[in-house]
């Protein structure tokens, strides 16, 4: 791949968040402009061109109404796709607290709802 | 558009001058304090109707003395957030007891309307490009408030 | 065979004879139509006819927060006081809305986790029907006020605070000039010889007093707050007559909203206006403006003043008679009775009758985190032994504050049953956090976890109640909501690079000897955290003298012998 020397590169690659209107859970955009619960389904940025584009994109379902609070953020890539670095954004990827609720021996049903093999995906 | 304070509308007929480098001064103008200030004399010589508006962050005190022949005073909300124009509406009213008009100017929204109606102000200069119809149903949202305020005609308060 | 000692308790009252404000027609109205505004305001944000900039201070001012998983509705308990049906309706509402549980925060509200935006005004109106709102539970104007969760009882109490504080909620509830301050706004009023309620830690704190000459009055403290800058509430009036309360608090706000600082929200808190004008001046500017407007109406009329007392007086107690003998007894016998006696439990101002704790902050649980169920068994638990009455606690705690004490044992059985009896009111483990990077979308670090984690190693009630009082507060961030600057032990949570990092501060404290802690060196990571606060109580041990507390102990002795002992340094 040739590298354009003009577009400033990212120390780490990026994908972008955001939450949905209604219900507040967090998302990952998509390369066709819709959400995802799962963050592997993301599209990642590899610089700023890219990055700018990608926000650009979400801002299209912020301005809509759909989602809120679009940003981006450093991922890492494993297998291909996205996966979350910082600890804040691996809680957030979970889409749950780290804890067991209270009154509960045991990870609650609703603590299994967004897995890979379950995500929704979300358009507007 | 013109919200008052007893819900009915009225168009906008003057204009709110920001830039005092290149303009004519006339009547239906509203004039930013400074120049206020800087030409009283000119003011008060050209004009029958004085007219200025005030910013959040300008001072009440420099008004004082002219009060009188003032007929209009309009707050400017920056943004919505900045909430001075409220107390300044409140100490206008009873503080310096100016008895002119008042009116809110610049950014609030439809929901601080009745909180303005209520510290004194006498109509609002609707943002452009909002909802008439939300606006004015919201500035008779609460038919009754908890506590005194400037202007307690409006509604059924508790004392 | 103590059931013969003790008499069983007396059936559920159903009528709900609390001695709590209770709403009016005006009241009811009020609340109504506030709740359709707010509906109003989320149809037209999910319609896209607002933005979210323009809905957020809108939904802030009704306690709806968007947190890193989800929206988040804070509930407004006023100066923390709840009836049984209140407390069902909570856990109607987890269950119905929400994930089947509620947190108890440190300013006597309630949270949830996990409502949707367009239920929001729904549960507003399951709230309404017992009397509650979310109104003020955010936002820059100014919010529930808080109080001492004895408030009535308790009996080191000079004046109940309770109407007072119902006083200061009306008056701010929709205050036309004062929903959009330069920040949020706290008042706290206590009412007792002891302070509860951490008035110094407020934008406004508010403490009863008497005169000499007898009379009753409020000191009032301005300025105080946590977050990144811990600042103690200086004096701005030693006396002030109660009927001029609300056109003193007028002249505050009004002053603030005037002169605090809009360019810069970490500098917009009126503590740092009082500091940088200097409390003197700052004084001279309210009482300017108190001369002006004291005496014009802006004050409570005596009648509406009488109203609202008039929901306060307290109950008619039973003559509340048990065997004293077989109450010791008891204790003797079962030493987790004991415990819970010891730590729990509290001087009534009536005769027979105790204050209980209920502790929310169990072996290895989450502080402040409460089930469904449990708050039924609460509510069922408060008909059967509390005339119906709870109260919430800045300690993320509740009470039941009405115990005949010849009912504590069977009541302590049954609290025990629903986990709802850890003996540790005021120790080690009674740990104060937010709830930090598992909820929060402001957090830098996990709290719970490490609440989670302390309260598993320090299990032992006899070792916790050896090191005495102590406390223990867990912030996920500066914003410092669980107040760690001021607990004898401190723990901040910071991002470093990414990874979670501990900060420990030592000698704050919130009462009366109100102070700050000292950050005591660089922070430690989530393995070497309960080490840490294990090294530093033993060295409290290793240092005190007979009966020092870890606070006068660490005053004694100062940072030095922990540095040492957390850092290996000689």
């Amino acid at each position: 791949m040739a590298i354009d020397k003009k577009i400033k590169p990212l120390k780490t690659p990026v994908s972008v968040t955001a939450n949905l209107l209604l219900k507040g859970l967090s998302v990952y955009l998509k390369t066709d402009g819709s959400w995802s619960d799962n963050i592997a389904d993301s599209a990642i940025a590899h610089n700023r061109k890219q990055e700018t584009a990608l926000l650009e994109l979400a801002d299209i379902t912020v301005r809509s109404q759909y989602v809120l609070g679009a940003y981006s953020f450093p991922v890492e890539i494993k297998d291909g796709q996205a996966a979350p670095i910082s600890t804040r954004e691996v809680i957030r990827a979970s889409r749950l607290p780290t804890i067991v609720p209270v009154g509960l021996t045991e990870k609650p049903e609703w603590q299994n709802e967004f897995t890979a093999a379950n995500a929704n995906s979300y358009k507007h | 558009m013109l919200l008052n304070k007893d819900g009915s509308n009225s168009k906008n007929l003057s204009t709110i001058i920001h830039d005092t480098e290149d303009f004519t001064l006339h009547n239906d103008q509203i004039l930013p304090l400074d120049y206020w200030l800087k030409n009283k004399a000119e003011i008060k010589q050209k004009l029958n109707r004085i007219v200025i508006w005030v910013n959040s962050d300008e001072d009440l005190d420099s008004l004082k003395e002219d009060l009188p022949s003032i007929s209009l005073i309009a707050f400017n909300f920056p943004k919505y957030g900045d909430g001075r124009a409220f107390s300044m509406a409140h100490l206008l009213r009873g503080k310096y007891e100016y008895k002119g008009h008042i009116r809110a100017i610049g950014s609030p929204i439809a929901d601080q309307a009745q909180f303005l109606f209520r510290c004194g102000v006498d109509s609002i200069d609707i943002p452009n490009g909002q909802s008439l119809e939300i606006w004015t149903t919201e500035s008779k949202r609460m038919s009754r408030f908890y506590q005194r305020s400037e202007q307690n005609d409006l509604i059924h308060s508790r004392y | 065979m103590y059931k013969d000692v003790f008499a069983p308790a007396a059936p559920s009252p159903v009528t709900q004879n609390v001695n709590m404000y209770k709403y009016d027609q005006f009241d009811d109205t009020f609340i109504k139509q506030r709740i359709e505004q707010f509906r109003s305001q989320v149809t037209r944000r999910l319609s896209g006819h607002i933005t979210e900039d323009e809905f957020k201070p809108l939904r802030l001012q009704n306690g709806v927060y968007l947190q890193l998983h989800a929206y988040m509705l804070r509930v407004a308990i006023p100066y923390g006081q709840l009836n049984s049906t209140q407390m069902r309706t909570l856990a109607h509402i987890s269950r119905k809305y929400d994930k089947g549980f509620g947190h108890f925060t440190t300013r006597q509200n309630i949270q949830y986790n996990w409502p949707t935006l367009s239920d929001i005004p729904n549960i507003l109106d399951d709230l309404h029907k017992v009397e509650m709102h979310a109104i003020q539970t955010s936002g820059n104007c100014i919010r529930n006020t808080t109080s001492d969760p004895f408030a009535g009882v308790a009996a080191d109490e000079l004046v109940d605070p309770r109407p007072w504080c119902e006083i200061i909620r009306q008056w701010s509830t929709l205050h036309p000039e004062f929903a959009f301050l330069p920040r949020k706004f706290k008042i706290a009023v206590n009412g007792a010889d002891h302070d509860r309620a951490a008035i110094a830690y407020h934008d406004i704190g508010i403490q009863i007093i008497k005169n000499d000459a007898g009379e009753i009055g409020f000191q009032l403290f301005v300025g105080g707050g946590q977050g990144r800058t811990p600042v103690i509430a200086k004096e701005i009036r030693a006396f002030l007559e109660p009927k001029y309360l609300l056109s003193y608090l007028d002249s505050i706000l009004r002053t603030y909203n005037m002169i605090g600082r809009r360019d810069n929200m970490y500098k917009a808190r009126i503590k740092i206006t009082v500091n940088e004008t200097g409390i003197k001046e700052f004084t001279r500017l309210v009482e300017l403006e108190w001369n002006r407007i004291k005496d014009n109406g802006f004050d409570l009329p005596e009648a509406e003043k009488q109203r609202i007392f008039n929901h306060f007086t307290l109950p008619d107690f039973e003559k509340s008679e048990y065997d004293k003998v077989a109450y010791e007894q008891l204790k003797q016998d079962n030493n987790g009775f004991d415990y819970f006696v010891k730590h729990n439990v509290f001087g009534h101002k009536e005769d027979g009758y105790s204050i209980v704790s209920i502790s929310l902050k169990p072996h290895g649980g989450i502080p402040g985190d409460i089930s469904a169920d449990q708050m039924d068994i609460v509510a069922q638990l408060s008909d059967d032994y509390s005339l119906s009455e709870i109260r919430a606690t800045h300690k993320q705690n509740l009470v039941l504050p009405h115990v005949k004490t010849g009912e504590l044992y069977q009541l302590w059985q049954k609290l025990t049953d629903a986990n709802l009896a850890p003996a540790n009111i005021g120790l080690l483990t009674d740990i104060i956090a937010c709830p930090g990077l598992d909820y929060c979308n402001l957090a830098n670090a996990r709290s719970i976890t490490i609440a989670q984690m302390i309260s598993e190693r320090f299990d032992d009630l006899k070792r916790l109640t050896d090191l005495g009082d102590l406390t223990l507060n867990i912030s996920g961030c500066i914003n410092a909501c669980a107040h760690h600057h001021v607990a004898n032990i401190g723990i901040l949570g910071v991002d470093k690079k990414g990874v979670e990092s501990y900060q420990v501060t030592l000698g704050g404290s919130s009462f009366k000897d109100a102070s700050i802690g000292n950050i005591i060196g660089p922070g430690f990571s989530v393995e070497e955290i309960v080490d840490a606060i294990e090294t530093i109580t033993n060295t409290y041990i290793d240092q005190r003298e007979k009966g020092e507390n870890f606070l006068t102990c660490y005053r004694r002795v100062g940072q030095t012998p922990f540095k040492e002992a957390l850092y290996n340094v000689a």
